[in-house]
């Protein structure tokens, strides 16, 4: 039987406990977690390299609001309270279930890699951290598993949910196993994505976050029974990135045409 | 940059520094200004090309004063155009080392006096830009190579795709196979630089070393302009694609701050960008999608232009850098060493007025 890992991007993030207490209760319970150090040095660099240090810091605020202040419009803040979760820490969840917590620089460090080799027949189940470099992949054999947020292979990248609404993609969640490319590798499944009108960019980006989580519990449990290859892509679309401040105005800009014309 | 009203103010702003770039001497638009020294001279081969940029500023922001500013500068150009109908290197009045028949500057002044001649509808510059065009074709030989009056002796770059552009401009306007058939063949010989990166050889100022993305993206551009003027996409624009993919996905990683030249392999010099390739390059990905219609193309362009946004000073108390866009970013940089080039702020005019008009029709507005 299959063992479950849980790859996480920063110790307070919703989704990875989300995923972490649903596969707990389905008795499914992840065999470790590996969750990426906020303070790496890598990882500040990345933050830095992509986002610059004026978004650092507010970035660095978001991520380390705490869940305990309760945020009426955050749909995510309202699955975990409907979920009952009071953890707001995975390192603390996992100290509550017993489950190993490695708190590595980067999912391509080597302690990490030797982590998955250790487990013999890992599945890694992505909720954030970085690129997955080959070398983590050939310990996890291949078999590390992502929910994106968007239509692949035509979406890849990042805002690849923001690209979806501007563009006319139907929203999507693809659940694909991860290959050295990005978001490249086989897909296991395209589930459509419902998400409610007249809501504004960080509201849809947490109604997909949810629609992820949910995602990555089924395929989580599917996985311990074994994976299949999964639908290989025969090309490579355009990666997507951040929008720019200008695209993302006229994102915004049709969302409240929406939100105008339902009334909300 | 979140709505039309920011941008043009960047715009206003840069068109107020070209403005007092041609000054009250009725010639040229100087080359470039250097604070604690202040103006060069004025620069025939910017300033030509800086024609076109002129006439869409008056169409873009309303205003009749750009199109008198390019009369002006055409009339001078014409005034010192060489008897053999070429135009020289360098500043005006040139040095003796200057003092030679310039492919590349004719080029570019061609660009203009077609521009020019096709806006304004005024057919008479048409002799001048005949002589010029006659130059230049006359010394293009079989292999489509110029043998000399090159920028660096001996070194024929690849972005003399940039004088075949306007080449092609002129036998658009006037029939001329000749000249056609001569920016054919300097084009049919660039094209064979392209390496299997889709970088292309000899693409800089100097042979062995990496190239700025000025010159890069003038290569690409004159392939790009190739490829419409003569409907020939499959052989002078899809050459360029992988180039420009590489290039937009380096201006994505890197937030808009492109590193400002690239050696073989791409190997990048990212200490500093070079922002009027930061603004070329925005203007390739917009011919690009206009082609291949894709929003991520827009995207890219965006922040290219909003990070040379970022570098252009509205408010600055010195009126050569107020609204200028200077040639590196940090201005120590490699690439028109503490100086504002006025071909930086024609670029970024350039990249500011298409930009603007395609986030327009896609809904921006403010």
């Amino acid at each position: 039987m299959a063992k479950l890992v849980l790859a996480a991007g920063y110790d307070r993030s919703p989704v990875a406990i989300a995923v972490c207490e649903l596969l707990h209760r389905q008795g499914a319970t992840p065999s470790a977690i590996l969750l990426v150090s906020d303070f790496s040095v890598e990882h500040i660099r990345s933050v830095l390299r992509l986002r610059g240090w004026r978004p650092l810091i507010r970035y660095a605020l978001r991520r380390s609001a705490s869940l305990k202040q309760p945020d009426a419009r955050s749909p995510l803040l309202d699955f975990i309270r409907r979920l009952g979760i009071q953890q707001t820490s995975i390192r603390r969840w996992a100290r509550n279930a017993r489950v190993p917590c490695l708190v590595v620089p980067h999912l391509n460090h080597q302690s990490a890699i030797d982590a998955v080799r250790k487990l013999e027949n890992s599945v890694v189940l992505y909720t954030g951290g970085g690129l997955l470099r080959q070398p983590f992949l050939d310990a996890c054999q291949g078999r590390a598993i992502n929910a994106h947020v968007g239509s692949l292979p035509e979406l890849r990248g990042m805002n690849a949910l923001e690209w979806s609404l501007l563009l006319g993609v139907p929203p999507t969640i693809t659940v694909h196993l991860i290959d050295a490319g990005i978001d490249t590798g086989p897909v296991l499944e395209r589930i459509p994505l419902e998400l409610p009108d007249g809501q504004t960019i960080e509201e849809l980006r947490e109604h997909a976050s949810i629609a992820a989580s949910h995602a990555l519990v089924k395929w989580g449990q599917r996985a311990l029974r074994g994976l299949p290859p999964g639908e290989v892509h025969k090309s490579v679309s355009r990666q997507c990135f951040v929008l720019a401040p200008a695209l993302r105005r006229v994102l915004e800009k049709k969302l409240a045409g929406q939100r105008g014309s339902t009334g909300s | 940059m979140t709505s039309l009203l920011t941008y043009h103010a960047y715009l206003r702003a840069a068109y107020g520094w070209l403005v007092r770039s041609i000054g009250e001497t009725k010639t040229g638009s100087r080359g470039h200004y250097t604070p604690a020294i202040g103006w060069a001279r004025p620069y025939p081969e910017t300033s030509g090309y800086l024609v076109g940029t002129l006439l869409g500023l008056g169409q873009a922001l309303g205003d009749a004063v750009p199109k008198d500013l390019a009369r002006g500068i055409v009339a001078w150009l014409l005034s010192i155009q060489r008897t053999d109908g070429a135009w020289s290197a360098g500043l005006h009045p040139p040095t003796a080392k200057e003092n030679y028949p310039s492919i590349f500057n004719t080029g570019q002044i061609l660009k203009g006096l077609c521009v020019y001649a096709r806006t304004i509808n005024d057919r008479s510059v048409l002799t001048s830009a005949a002589h010029a065009a006659e130059w230049l074709a006359g010394n293009v030989d079989a292999n489509g190579a110029w043998s000399g009056h090159h920028y660096r002796k001996g070194f024929s770059p690849s972005y003399y795709t940039q004088v075949a552009w306007p080449m092609l401009e002129f036998s658009k306007l006037t029939g001329d196979e000749r000249v056609r058939g001569a920016a054919e063949r300097v084009l049919q010989r660039i094209a064979t630089r392209r390496r299997e990166d889709g970088s292309f050889e000899s693409w800089g100022f100097d042979p062995h070393r990496p190239a700025f993305t000025h010159t890069i993206a003038y290569t690409l551009r004159g392939f790009l302009e190739a490829a419409r003027l003569l409907d020939r996409w499959d052989v002078y624009g899809e050459p360029t694609v992988s180039a420009l993919e590489t290039l937009r996905r380096k201006a994505e990683l890197s937030a808009g701050k492109l590193p400002g030249a690239f050696g073989p392999g791409w190997q990048a010099v990212s200490w500093y960008s070079c922002l009027t390739g930061n603004s070329q390059l925005a203007l390739c990905l917009l011919l690009l999608e206009e082609r291949d219609r894709d929003l991520r193309l827009v995207n890219a362009a965006a922040k290219l232009v909003d990070y040379v946004c970022s570098r252009q000073s509205l408010r600055h108390p010195l009126a050569g850098v107020r609204g200028g866009v200077p040639g590196s970013a940090p201005i120590w940089g490699r690439y028109m060493f503490l100086r504002y080039p006025n071909w930086a702020a024609k670029y970024h005019c350039d990249a500011l007025i298409k930009l603007t008009r395609r986030l327009q029709q896609e809904g921006l507005d403010g």
